[in-house]
Order: structure tokens, then sequence, then C-alpha cells
């Protein structure tokens, strides 16, 4: 299908070049002993995030045989999430090795199928509703962020955070009752704490794997201080050393609205935190990158849709981009494929051999705890840089304010939520719905326009150009809208300048996510931009000069189109994304 | 700024330093400027565009005519120290393929050494 090949086609990806301080590109064979140490390394820092699904589990039961069940599907799902990312054929797969983890985003949505009496079939039947939803999403994309802007997709991340924190909350026993825990456990959690940190900042080998050092630590302290399972031993021993995990079917008849909206709200953040990884490994892999390059992140997030699909399908726990491991390959320059191939061979043995997979369901509450706290500062850090990304004005500012305002105070008080609004009980859905309504009611106020009526001589591409700075600054565009359309607007009006015409009006206007640009004149219609210019044009008769320079004008633009205005006048349509 | 350059030899290579805009306002006067390079075989030209502000279609026409004249001459030309918004446009238009691009004037000046 050629509209499939032109959104998802492999010979539209940009050409790459080599970064020259990468120890392992894409495509390098790294030797096997290396290969190896470095999918191990991978797969220890992707173990921290084994506590989420673990946790989860223990929403939905207090039985940790099917905890252990639940952990070794959800690393088995985790395993195929690479698998489909890593392709290198057809229409799903980046072809980027990044590591797979276990998604935060959709902890408050497990919480509550708990609350409502679903079990593991329940949650699976939304999750594969999720994972739909974000393949059709990917088809989306282009308008996507008019709707989910940068701060509504933080207030969701920072959120996600706030869920992990009311979590650890009550893997301390503090919800509730609202008694203090014991010393010995709070003693367990600053001092595992105090090691990850020492460990973080210590800028040794050991700071990729502080979080681990500072849980087996914590496994010691707890362990010393009684905090262990006194079953531990037995049910370890009761597991076998080798057993496919049995799958749950999706039971869609028990499918209930309050948390399949926080399965749907929690996909923002699945949607977000995928583009960020997407985009990471594109810039650390090419040496000449400039912009996103779109055909690969949408291949990518179609596999990303597809492999939370068969997560649910198997009743497994949301996988996600593993954003540690995949910084790790980063900082040290191993990005090969093949890395990520023998981790997702490990994986899959780990997530094959339950006696394994138990040692982590059975990780003391306060290490659990701990581990959660810590992650949590990660994530909400997240969010403030996501929703920092761009200038906060005051309409901005707002639907952050409300919408956290509103998360937060369904973290505090659940019971008030549960009683009068049960689909916002949980923080995340409360406050992301909170956050997208403001959003969507105050998001006609955000248009701007600026107009310039342009006499077309001497230098006309400088006028336009300072002209257009000026506006982009008092927009606060990003510098690369800015360029981009700069160039583009500095372009044309020399088109039409070599073409005869002497006056030209331009209008432009800012609308959420985009910068819309029309070019009024009298006179002739400029040419339509050719689909593909060779250099060479350049050297050819001014209208193969004329169709180089309007499709280099156009290149970078989300939308392009001409009409007649009047008996005599041409209107010139354009935009950018911002 | 309109645009300015400068001309300078540094051991037997031409080294022009441009800086401005080079668009359909001003792209002549670049092209008449360097009319007379790569008049003589072998000859080594760098231009550097660190201090480039801007440049069209036009400008990128004359760039091309060098090159060409360069490969026709036996010569070499290099282009170094491109700012991200004119790299952008030399990268989107394709040039990055057929043009020796360097970082800096030192790494230009060694590739043609």
């Amino acid at each position: 299908m050629s509209w499939l090949d032109d959104y998802l086609g492999r010979s539209l990806d940009r050409r790459t070049t080599r970064p020259a301080g990468l120890v392992y590109a894409l495509d390098d064979v790294p030797p096997p002993l290396a290969t190896i140490v470095l999918g191990l390394q991978q797969v220890a820092i992707q173990s921290v995030f084994f506590v989420i699904p673990a946790v989860t589990a223990g929403s939905l039961t207090p039985d940790p045989t099917e905890a252990s069940r639940f952990l070794g599907l959800s690393i088995l799902a985790a395993a195929c999430w690479q698998v489909l990312m890593l392709l290198m054929r057809g229409p799903v797969g980046a072809g980027y090795p990044i590591p797979a983890t276990h998604s935060a985003a959709l902890v408050g949505a497990y919480v509550l199928v708990g609350a409502g009496g679903g079990g593991f079939g329940s949650a699976g039947a939304m999750l594969v509703l999720t994972g739909l939803a974000c393949v059709v999403l990917t088809f989306l994309m282009q308008r996507l962020r008019v709707v989910l802007p940068n701060e509504v997709s933080g207030v969701v991340v920072i959120l996600i955070g706030v869920v992990l924190i009311v979590m650890a909350t009550q893997r301390l026993g503090l919800q509730g009752q609202g008694h203090l825990p014991p010393r010995s456990a709070l003693g367990v959690l600053g001092g595992s704490l105090l090691v990850m940190v020492a460990a973080a900042l210590s800028r040794t080998r050991a700071a990729p794997f502080a979080v681990l050092i500072g849980a087996l630590c914590g496994v010691v302290l707890a362990l010393v201080s009684g905090h262990g399972n006194p079953q531990t031993g037995a049910l370890i021993a009761a597991r076998p050393w080798l057993e496919l995990p049995q799958p749950w079917l999706p039971r869609f008849d028990q499918i209930t609205p309050a948390p399949l909206l926080a399965f749907m709200v929690g996909l923002v953040a699945l949607k977000a935190s995928a583009v960020g990884s997407l985009v990471v490994l594109q810039r650390s892999s090419d040496a000449n990158w400039s912009r996103p390059d779109a055909p690969p992140i949408r291949r990518g997030l179609l596999a990303n849709g597809l492999a939370v699909t068969v997560a649910g399908l198997i009743g497994a726990g949301c996988p996600g981009p593993g954003t540690a491991a995949l910084g790790l390959s980063i900082a040290t320059g191993t990005l090969a494929r093949r890395i990520v191939w023998v981790g997702t061979l490990l994986m899959a043995v780990v997530a094959l051999c339950p006696k394994l997979v138990m040692l982590f369901v059975l990780m003391p509450e306060p290490v659990k705890a701990t581990m959660l706290f810590y992650v949590a500062g990660f994530i909400m850090a997240q969010g403030c840089q996501l929703v920092t990304a761009r200038l906060l004005d005051t309409r901005r500012m707002l639907v952050v304010a409300f919408g956290l305002s509103a998360g937060i105070a369904a973290a505090v008080a659940p019971q008030a939520f549960l009683e009068a609004v049960p689909v916002l009980a949980s923080p995340l859905s409360a406050g992301a719905m909170v956050a997208f309504a403001v959003h969507l009611l105050t998001l006609p106020l955000v248009a701007r326009r600026a107009t310039l009526d342009l006499p077309l001589s001497g230098q006309p591409s400088k006028a336009v150009t300072d002209w257009f700075g000026n506006v982009a600054a008092s927009w606060a565009l990003k510098a690369q809208t800015a360029r981009s359309t700069a160039q583009s607007l500095g372009e044309l009006t020399e088109l039409l300048h070599e073409r005869g015409i002497t006056q030209v009006q331009l209008n432009a206007r800012l609308a959420e996510d985009r910068v819309e640009l029309t070019l009024g004149w009298s006179g002739a219609a400029l040419p339509e931009p050719p689909e593909f210019a060779s250099i060479e044009d350049l050297m050819g008769p001014d209208e193969a000069r004329h169709g180089f320079a309007l499709w280099l004008a156009t290149r970078q633009a989300q939308g392009f189109r001409q009409r007649q205005n009047g008996t005599a006048g041409q209107e010139l349509w354009l935009a950018f994304e911002d | 700024m309109s645009l300015e350059y400068a001309v300078t030899d540094l051991r037997g290579i031409r080294v022009y330093t441009v800086k401005g805009r080079v668009d359909s306002a001003t792209a002549g006067d670049l092209e008449s400027a360097m009319k007379g390079e790569f008049g003589v075989t072998g000859q080594r030209v760098v231009m550097d565009l660190s201090a480039l502000d801007y440049i069209s279609s036009a400008g990128l026409r004359v760039v091309l005519m060098q090159a060409k004249r360069a490969r026709q001459s036996s010569g070499r030309l290099v282009l170094c120290a491109l700012p991200p918004q004119v790299r952008e446009v030399f990268e989107i238009s394709g040039f990055l393929k057929i043009l020796d691009v360097q970082p800096n004037q030192s790494d230009a000046l060694a590739v043609l050494g």
C-alpha cells in the first residue's frame, strides 16, 4: 500500500553519519565477550524496574506465586518490546536498540482494577485496548500535540511519580491507619537511599548501578532487622527452575469505566516516553542529526503500540522504553543492536526461571518502598523537564497548576474522589483530565497574529527574515521552528521578487503547535513545488531554479497550498511545526 | 548585515571568509569575487562560513558553481565552520552529500595540506 510506504517506508529514512566518539554504532558487531558483558549490564539496570510489576501485582493479588507469574510474563513482554523495536524490515520497528522496561505509567490504573475487584484478565483486556489506541494514535501523531501539548504530558508524568510515592507509603504501612512504621523499616529506607545516592554521585563504574547496589544493601539490612518474608526459602524452593509462565487471557467482559479511563490517561505518558527515547537514540547515533526523522519514529511507535497490545493479550504488565538503560548505552557509546539482542535473550532466560523471578517478588517491603521513592523522584524530574520544555506563559501555567492540584488532591483525599467521582479516583486520572480540560478550554486564547506589508525591492529576504526573527522571539518559538520558517520566507520572497512581484502581504499566525504563514500578492501564481528537486536544477533555466527554490522553501513545511484570491490575487499558505 | 568577504592566502591555499548573507541580492558579488578561482589546475580553496547568517538557493548556486569548477580543474573546494542554520540549508538541499565540509578552518586546511 503506497500510503503506508509514504508514512512508514524505510526508503524514506534519512541517511545517518557515525558520531566520532561512538564505541559501537548501530550496525557494529562487538566481540562476543563484550556483547555478553554489555548485555548483562543492561539487564542489571532493567531489573531495577522489575519492582514496578512486582508492586503492581500486589494490588491485584496477595498470592506471591501469582505475582511471580505476572512478573515473568511482564519480563517476556519487555523482551517482546525490544524485539519489535529492533526489527529492520517491514512497517514495524525503528531498528533501534532501545532496552525495554516496565512502564510506571499504568500503575495507578492497575491499582484501580484491584480496588474494583478486577484481576489480571480484566487488566489485560484494558491493556489490549490501550495498545490498540497507541497503534491508532501513531497515525494521528502529526496533530496530536494540539490536544496533548508538553505541559499536559508533563503533568501526567509528574503524577505518575506521585502515584509511585503513594504506593511506596503503602509499602511502609503509612496509608490507612496513619501510624508510624517501625524504626527499623525507616532505617532500611534511609540506609538504602543513602547508598543509592552515594553510588549515583560516586562518578565510578558503580554509578549506573546505584539503585541495584542500594537495593542489595537494603535487602541485607531488611533481613538483619527482620523485615524479610519468613517463608522466603520455602516459596523459592517450591518454584521450578524452568517454566513457561502461564498467560492470563484478557477478560473483555470485566472492563469497567474508571480503570479504563486511567489506562487511557496513562497512554499519554506511554507515548511521550516512547517518542522521547526514539528521538534520543536517533540523536546519539547520527553525527549530522538536526531534527527528528519521522519514519523510524513512527515505526517505533507502532512497535510500541503492538508490544503493549501483546502484553495485554498474555496478561502481562505494560512494557515501555527503559530510559535508564538507554542512558547508559548512550553514555558509554555502545549502541550496537547486537547488544540488545543478547539482552533480549538474557531477559527471556530470567522470565523462564520462576526461582529468579520469585526473588524480586519477595523483596522486603521497605526495600520496594525505597526503590519506588527513588524511581518516583527521577520520573517527576522528567515530568518537570517536559513541562518546562517551552516557555510557560500564564495559560500554560494554569494548565499545570490546576492539573497538579487536582492530581495531588486525589492522592491525599482518595476517599472523597471515590465517593463523588469514582472515575477520577486516581491522581493520574484526576490531574490529567483537569489539565486536559483547562488546556482545551483555553486553547482558543493562544492564537497570535503578526502582519507585514512588504515592498519587494533591494534585499527582500533580509527584511522578511529580520521581521520574522522579532516575531519568533516575541512568540518564544523553538529555535528550529524560527530557523526553518525564516529560511522558507526568505526563499519565497526572493522568488516572488525575481518573478516580478513588487509587493507581498504577510500574515503569520501562531497556533498551539505550529506557525501558519499566509503570503498574498497580485500577479501570477507560483508553480507547484516539485516532489523532488536536484542540485543540478540550480544550474538550469529559470523554471528549474525556481522549482528548486520552491522545493527548498516547502521542504520542512508541514503543509502547503496555493489558491487564487479574488480576480488577480494569489494566496500561498504554509505551516511549520513548533 | 549584507555580504562581506575577505580573501587570504595560507600556505598556498586560498581562504574565503564569508560574512553576512548570500541571497539573490548579494550572490552575484560573491560569484564575481570567486570568478578567478580554479583558473589553473589543482587550485585549493577553503570557504570559511563561520560568520554566515543566511544563505538562499541563489547562494547555494554560487557554491555549486565553484564546486563544479574545482572538479573540472582537478582542484579542491572545502567548506568549513557552518553555523547551524546554514548547515541545515546545506543538509536539506542535499549539498552535504556532494561537498567536503569540515568542522573548522584548521581541519579544512589540514585536509587540503
